[in-house]
This record gives C-alpha cells, sequence and structure tokens, in this order.
C-alpha cells in the first residue's frame, strides 16, 4: 500500500494499515544535514528542494512538508527581510496594515521560488508520497508582515483596519494556494501566530476561523487534502479547531481528553502531531520510544497520525529523527 | 464620563486603573492629566491607579479572560499616563515605583523573537517589578556591561524561541554566572525544558509568562 493510500485511511480512523509516521523537516534543519547555510538554501529552489528530498530519504517519513520559514509570505506582501547564514530569516522592516501589497505567486519574493520547489519536490519523492506545500493562514501572514505586536493591538484598538489587512492577505493566499494546488500539491496551513494562548477564543472567532474555513474550500474544491498546523497551545480554541473543514489537524499542545470528547460529539478533523521536538535534541532513544507509545496510546481509537509537534529542531542529530520514526512504526497498525 | 474636576484623588486613582482595565488609551492620557491639573501626587497614581489596573489585567490574562492582544493594549495605555506622570514623579523624589523588585530581562543573541519576552515583561510591571528590557538578539557582553552599570537588577531573565540559540542562552548564564555569582536567573521560551535550564545552572523556568511571575517573585524572595 502507498504512503498516500495509508495516510488517507489513517484520516478515516483505525484501519489495521501501518501507521503514518512523519518528521516534520523545514528548510534549516535540511540545511543542516546537507550542510550548507541556511541563507543559501532559502533562497535557491535547486538547493532547498535537493535538501529537502534528501532529508525525506533519509528519515523515510510518510508524508513531506515544503517549508522555507515564517517569512516567505511577508516578503512578498513587500517586507525586507535579513537572512542571517545559519538560521531562517526575519522581518527587518514591518509595513502599516494599509502598505500590505497584493501578491502575484508567479512574481513576487521568493513565492516563484517555492512553487519551483515544490515541484521539484514533488518529482522527487515521486507520487505515492503526499507532499503538503505549507502557507500561512492569512492572521499570521498579515500579523509578521505587519509586527506581531502591533498587529495583536489592533485587533482591539482597529478592527477594521486588521480585517482590511486580513482581507488582502487571505486574497494573497487563496491566489498563492491555487497556484500550489495547479501542480497538484495538497496544502498544510500553518498558523504560527494563531495559538489559542496568545489570540484566545474571540479573536480567533473573530479573525482567524473564516479566513481559513475559505482557505480550507478552496483545498476541497480543488478535491486535494489541506491541513491546519497550529503553534503554541490550541486549548483556548479546541472547539473551534473540531469544527474547521480541514482533513486533519497538526497541533502543538492540546489536551487529548478534551479532543477526544469533541471527536465523540461530532465529526472533526484527524489529528496530527504531538510529539515535543525538544526530544529530537536531547530525548535518549528510551525517552522517545516512551513518548511516541504514550502519544500513540493516547490517541488509540482515533483517527491519528503520528509526528512532530513543529518542525524538527535545526541542530537534531539525525540518529533522534530515526528513532523517533522507528518509534512510530514499532507502535504497530493503525 | 464622569467630570474629572470633580473626582477626588482616590477616585481619579480608581478611575485611572478602570481605564487601564478597559483598554481605553486616551481615557487613561485624561485621567493622567487630571491628576497633574489638580496638583495631586503623580507617584500615588502611578501605584494607586496605573500599576493596579496592571496587576488586574495580568490577573485577567492569568485566568484567560484576557489575552495578549489586551495585555499590550492595556500596557499601551499604563505607558501613556505613565509617561505624562513621569516627570512630576521625579520631581516628587522618592525613587523607583517598583514594590518587587529589578529585573533585567532580554532575548538572547541570535534570536529576534520577542513576543515571550514582551509578555513576560509586561506582566512583570504588572506584578510591581522594575523592568530593564534589553531587546532582542542582545550579545552576553551587552548583559554583562548592563549588570555591570546599573549595579541594581537582582534578577536575569533570558528567553529564547529558537532551538539553534539555545546555546547562544547557555553561553550567556555561564557569563553572567561567572561574572555575577549572586544573580538569580530564570530562562524561558519554547525549546526550553527544566532539565535544560537545570543543566544551564539557571534558578529556574517556567512554561508560561504567568508561571515566570510566579517564579521571579520565588526568586525575589517575595510571597
Amino acid at each position: 500500500m502507498t504512503a498516500r493510500r495509508r495516510f488517507c485511511q489513517a484520516l478515516e480512523g483505525p484501519s489495521g494499515a501501518d501507521r503514518v509516521v512523519g518528521p516534520m523537516v523545514a528548510a534549516d534543519h535540511a540545511a543542516h544535514l546537507a550542510g550548507l547555510p541556511v541563507s543559501q538554501v532559502v533562497r535557491h529552489a535547486d538547493l532547498l528542494a535537493g535538501a529537502l528530498t534528501e532529508a525525506h530519504r533519509l528519515y523515510q517519513g510518510d508524508f513531506v512538508v515544503v517549508f522555507a520559514d515564517v517569512c516567505v509570505e511577508a516578503e512578498a506582501m513587500g517586507c525586507r527581510l535579513e537572512f542571517p547564514h545559519h538560521a531562517p530569516p526575519h522581518v527587518l522592516r514591518t509595513l502599516a496594515p494599509e502598505e500590505l501589497r497584493s501578491t502575484d505567486p508567479r512574481r513576487d519574493g521568493r513565492l516563484p521560488l517555492m512553487l519551483e520547489v515544490a515541484a521539484q519536490v514533488a518529482r522527487g519523492v515521486g507520487d505515492d508520497v503526499p507532499v503538503f506545500a505549507s502557507i500561512k493562514d492569512p492572521f499570521s501572514a498579515a500579523a509578521l508582515a505587519c509586527g506581531t505586536e502591533d498587529f495583536l493591538a489592533l485587533l482591539v484598538t482597529d478592527p477594521d483596519l486588521a480585517r482590511q489587512a486580513l482581507d488582502r492577505a487571505l486574497a494573497n493566499q487563496a491566489r498563492y494556494a491555487g497556484a500550489l494546488l495547479d501542480l497538484g500539491l495538497d496544502l498544510l496551513v500553518g498558523a504560527p501566530l494563531a495559538s489559542g494562548g496568545i489570540v484566545g477564543p474571540k479573536h480567533f472567532a473573530d479573525f482567524i476561523f473564516e479566513p481559513i474555513c475559505e482557505l480550507m474550500s478552496i483545498i476541497r474544491r480543488r478535491e486535494r487534502l489541506g491541513g491546519v498546523h497550529l503553534c503554541g497551545e490550541a486549548d483556548p480554541v479546541l472547539d473551534q479547531l473540531a469544527r474547521l473543514p480541514a482533513h486533519f489537524l497538526s497541533l502543538e499542545s492540546f489536551d487529548p481528553a478534551r479532543w477526544k470528547r469533541l471527536a465523540e460529539a461530532g465529526p472533526t478533523p484527524a489529528m496530527m502531531g504531538w510529539f515535543p521536538t525538544g526530544l529530537l535534541l536531547d530525548g535518549t532513544p528510551e525517552a522517545i520510544a516512551a513518548e511516541a507509545a504514550r502519544e500513540i496510546a493516547d490517541m488509540a481509537g482515533y483517527p491519528h497520525l503520528l509526528a512532530t509537534a513543529c518542525d524538527v529542531p535545526q541542530f537534531s542529530p539525525p540518529e533522534k529523527v530515526l528513532a523517533f520514526v522507528r518509534a512510530g512504526r514499532a507502535g504497530g497498525k493503525e | 464620563m464622569p467630570d474629572d474636576i470633580t473626582l477626588s484623588e482616590e477616585e481619579l486613582h480608581a478611575a485611572l486603573a478602570e481605564a487601564v482595565v478597559n483598554l481605553d488609551l486616551q481615557r487613561t492620557g485624561e485621567l493622567a492629566q487630571a491628576v497633574l491639573d489638580r496638583g495631586f501626587s503623580a507617584r500615588r497614581a502611578i501605584l494607586e491607579g496605573l500599576s493596579a489596573g496592571m496587576r488586574r489585567v495580568g490577573d485577567k490574562f492569568c485566568s484567560h479572560e484576557f489575552f495578549v492582544p489586551e495585555v499590550v493594549v492595556a500596557s499601551r495605555a499604563m505607558y501613556r499616563g505613565f509617561n505624562l506622570l513621569k516627570p512630576r514623579m521625579l520631581e516628587e523624589g522618592g525613587g523607583s515605583v517598583a514594590r518587587r523588585g529589578r529585573v533585567a530581562i532580554a532575548v538572547v543573541q541570535g534570536d529576534l523573537h520577542d513576543i515571550g519576552k514582551n509578555i513576560v515583561r509586561l506582566l512583570l510591571e504588572a506584578d510591581g517589578f522594575a523592568v530593564d528590557d534589553l531587546g532582542k538578539n542582545v550579545p552576553p557582553d551587552l548583559i554583562l556591561e548592563h549588570l555591570q552599570q546599573n549595579e541594581g537588577p537582582s534578577l536575569l531573565a533570558l528567553s529564547t524561541l529558537m532551538t539553534s540559540t539555545m546555546d547562544s542562552m547557555r553561553r550567556t548564564v555561564e557569563a553572567a554566572r561567572a561574572r555575577f555569582p549572586q544573580i538569580r536567573i530564570m530562562v524561558g521560551g519554547a525549546p526550553v525544558s527544566e532539565a535544560f535550564a537545570r543543566d544551564l545552572g539557571a534558578d529556574g523556568t517556567a512554561g508560561d509568562a504567568a508561571g515566570a511571575v510566579q517564579l521571579a517573585r520565588r526568586l525575589a524572595g517575595g510571597p
């Protein structure tokens, strides 16, 4: 059975197929494995595609995420970035909400580069493996471009202006998603700044939920897979996440018991996660195996894909990531 | 809106606190100006009004009634009032308005993610600490220089979000510990575990901003 088939079966619930296991590798760890500076890898399609494809060959996960850094969309909307040699880029100059540019995925910033990377990775790993291109949710894209603190304050002081910025970011992300879907990719909508612990349930409902739903509708219309990754604490917005029309959620931190109650009450996305990435830096093989086993047991009987809670740390020793994949496989069938 | 001219000093303090909790920047500024116009003590207005309001904001954050957007705006309201009142407070004399001690806080060298540090800073200020915010991407030498020059902070709070800068945090803690053996050091951020904090030789870590305030209180010897 192909990885794609097993992935799709796992979304439906326990199937008796081999377990789906995925270390989420981003550009920084892939660059580390390749012995290349991050600053080069995130700006050259061949290098990034090659590094991500090689990481997949090494770890043999059941899916691939195509992810450079969180600033790709902010740069395309007009932010100037700094590219440190051995770390992901960051925004040097933020924009006023009115300054966010309408973007063309075939022209602006590194969006064309990311389209090329996604196409190359998909070719490199083959049709059998789901390849998820990572794009930001509109809220995180706008907040990264405008400056996180200023944008969070805007939700309270000038919600209409925040909504204008979000509308622009949603239109941009819809076009970017469309271009990636044209390549035949699946999508993972990453929400690094939409953490429930940061924004809380009211702002999530007012500013974040609907734009993510719109992106998911676009993905579903094209009959591709769509997931949502939320950084940080999810519990304050867990009931809203359960209603998202995503195929799966990738969460960093949440209460599994509460999630199971939500899953019993009605249809929910499948759960992906939430292996703590710190163990991939300093965990022993025994600790890694124990944590993987605990998470598998926690979600037994529910749709669950074992994956890292966030991307693999840049300097994780490869043997620890391999130990995580082995531990997942040893956890038995779905 | 009440006529500020008729408010007593205590009523002005209560109104200032309320304006901060209501996230009302304009009203906070107006009330601070009223304190000055009426010749009331700026120091008392800061302590009994603005700081009292921020303490309530901190409580609401801990109880999940407020989240980061509200804390950021409340803090901006507090500073709008504080910046108006500060010159008068300095004329009044009497030193710092901090009640719990002084903390130097920084994001370590190589890391530019400062929202976690900023939330902790706001809550520490709300809790009555004086906070020297050294910013983000701060080299160890600058932190040591600050501790040396200011001879005030008894607590050093260091943050990092990225796993790639955990070594930078280690270097900073080791340098601070070697030069200032008595200083209490707290560390935090997504990749920082209790085991890592212990291994660094830090005095503690906390899983969230509210926990960081509790830890700072404990390290400062308070309740």
